[in-house]
């Protein structure tokens, strides 16, 4: 059953971190504790939620030493180079530019971002997934969303140049 | 209904990125639209988000199809040794390494070099017995030293070697008989360890000493003699040698092939063709025969004792 979820855990951490080998170790240290806190897990919530708050909380007690890898990383992303298609002809949205102002972001909102990005769950999942209230979960997600939006729209800002500044 | 009605009072922005990243509820979509139709610098936003939350999930997407690496799937089982691990064990064999330096610069023992063991276990590693005759037993031989009384041999499995096979020496004048197993690691390094019955003096602390300039390591446990000898630092074979002091019985070791001989990185090679009639050898463990298990002769004859306790 737990194996199922490795694909998702994989994912998750993979974007937290940025990293294969780092996000592997996280995914390795969640499984293992998952394991020997099995007993705590009642079936009336979905064990993914359960694995992805585990992961969640490692990542936060070891979120100084990933985000100094992490500083070094952004520029060899572990990610596939943008492809045309990947490029929003409507809302001008390139991944690597995504990434770098999702990267940007205070830790805890790059984490509520990213879960919903890529597991889509409801507020109650996503709550029970970071080990938040539902508020807080919605309401940190709005403010996340927001900061993401005023810095992707600072980023498509030309910068004044020399010209400019002199009129 | 009225759940709903207010549920979308509540999270309408939300509900408008679902809306427009094509994953809300058809019970819901009607609504939603119509809110995005009211609010139109709202839905712009929306669709904003929701071309991000896209571009995320396009990006890391593969990752569900990678394969898994085999580390991630040993959850259950004994966790493997990182980094934090490591430093953990290079700190416990530094501390054992230091007690064990200290018990070596205590005065040896000297009822264990009275009885011989020592001289024993070091003509026994060399090959020869202390009279220069041949020390590996052949056919007939008892496969539990002392008339079935079984020599309990330590697991060693934690520090990664296994038991790969295990002898009888034949008693050469000693008046006991002297058990020989062997273990070995991933990487081919192997310890010899030598067993001998005889009354316990209290002394279950392993102590280093240089028999033939090569470090061997001694302890007693249980009424039992130990040797240890490998071909490693005097400091490294005390801490394998503590640990197997305070160690667990080693499970029996898993069947090899007939005939196929263990590779060996030490000692003599191994000579297949002589070896002794296995069938006609007793087995000290129910259910497991004399052949499962060859280990090299020390004079080049092939020694052949089943797996398990002596």
């Amino acid at each position: 059953m737990i194996d199922a979820e490795i694909p998702h855990l994989r994912r998750y951490a993979r974007a937290l971190v940025r990293e294969r080998e780092a996000a592997d170790d996280l995914v390795q240290d969640t499984l293992e504790r998952a394991w020997r806190k099995r007993v705590q897990w009642r079936p009336t919530g979905r064990l993914r939620s359960w694995l992805f708050r585990m992961l969640y909380r490692l990542y936060l007690d070891r979120r100084p030493q990933l985000q100094r890898a992490h500083r070094n990383l952004i520029a060899l992303d572990d990610v596939r180079p943008p492809a045309a298609a990947d490029i929003d002809a409507d809302a001008s949205l390139h991944c690597r530019e995504v990434l770098a102002a999702i990267d940007a972001l205070p830790e805890k909102q790059r984490a509520i971002l990213l879960l919903v990005a890529l597991e889509q769950p409801s507020y109650r999942e996503g709550a029970r997934a970071l080990g938040l209230r539902v508020g807080t979960f919605r309401s940190r997600l709005s403010r996340a969303r927001e900061q993401l939006n005023e810095r992707l729209v600072s980023a498509a800002e030309p910068t004044p140049t020399r010209e400019d500044a002199n009129g | 209904m009225a759940d709903t009605d207010a549920r979308d009072r509540e999270y309408p922005y939300e509900d408008a990125v679902s809306f427009y990243a094509g994953r809300l509820a058809s019970s819901r979509e009607r609504s939603t639209l119509a809110w995005v139709t009211a609010h139109p610098d709202a839905a712009a936003r929306a669709r904003r988000d929701a071309a991000i939350e896209q571009r995320i999930a396009r990006q890391y997407e593969a990752v569900l199809d990678e394969p898994i690496p085999p580390r991630l799937l040993r959850y259950g089982h004994r966790r493997r040794a990182r980094w934090p691990m490591r430093m953990g064990t290079a700190a416990a064999v530094a501390v054992a390494a230091g007690i064990g330096w200290w018990g070596g610069t205590q005065q040896m023992p000297s009822p264990e070099r009275a009885d011989g063991f020592v001289q024993r276990v070091a003509a026994a590693a060399d090959g020869d017995g202390p009279d220069g005759t041949p020390v590996v037993s052949t056919a007939g031989a008892q496969t539990s030293p002392g008339g079935g009384n079984a020599l309990p041999a330590p697991d060693l499995g934690a520090q990664g070697y296994d038991m790969v096979a295990r002898r009888h020496v034949d008693d050469a004048g000693g008046g006991r008989d002297l058990g020989e197993f062997v273990y070995e690691n991933d990487l081919g390094q192997r310890v010899r360890l030598f067993a001998q019955r005889r009354e316990p003096v209290g002394e279950p602390s392993p102590r280093v000493s240089f028999e033939g300039g090569r470090p061997l390591a001694r302890w007693q446990a249980n009424g039992v003699d130990y040797a240890l000898v490998g071909e490693m630092p005097a400091d490294s074979l005390r801490s394998l040698a503590r640990i197997a002091a305070a160690g667990r019985p080693a499970e029996p070791a898993p069947v090899q092939p007939v005939g196929r001989p263990l590779p060996s990185k030490q000692g003599p090679a191994w000579r297949v063709g002589d070896d002794p009639p296995l069938d006609s050898m007793p087995s000290a463990t129910p259910g497991v025969t004399p052949r499962e298990r060859m280990i090299p002769a020390a004079d080049g004859g092939g020694g052949v004792q089943p797996q398990g306790q002596m």
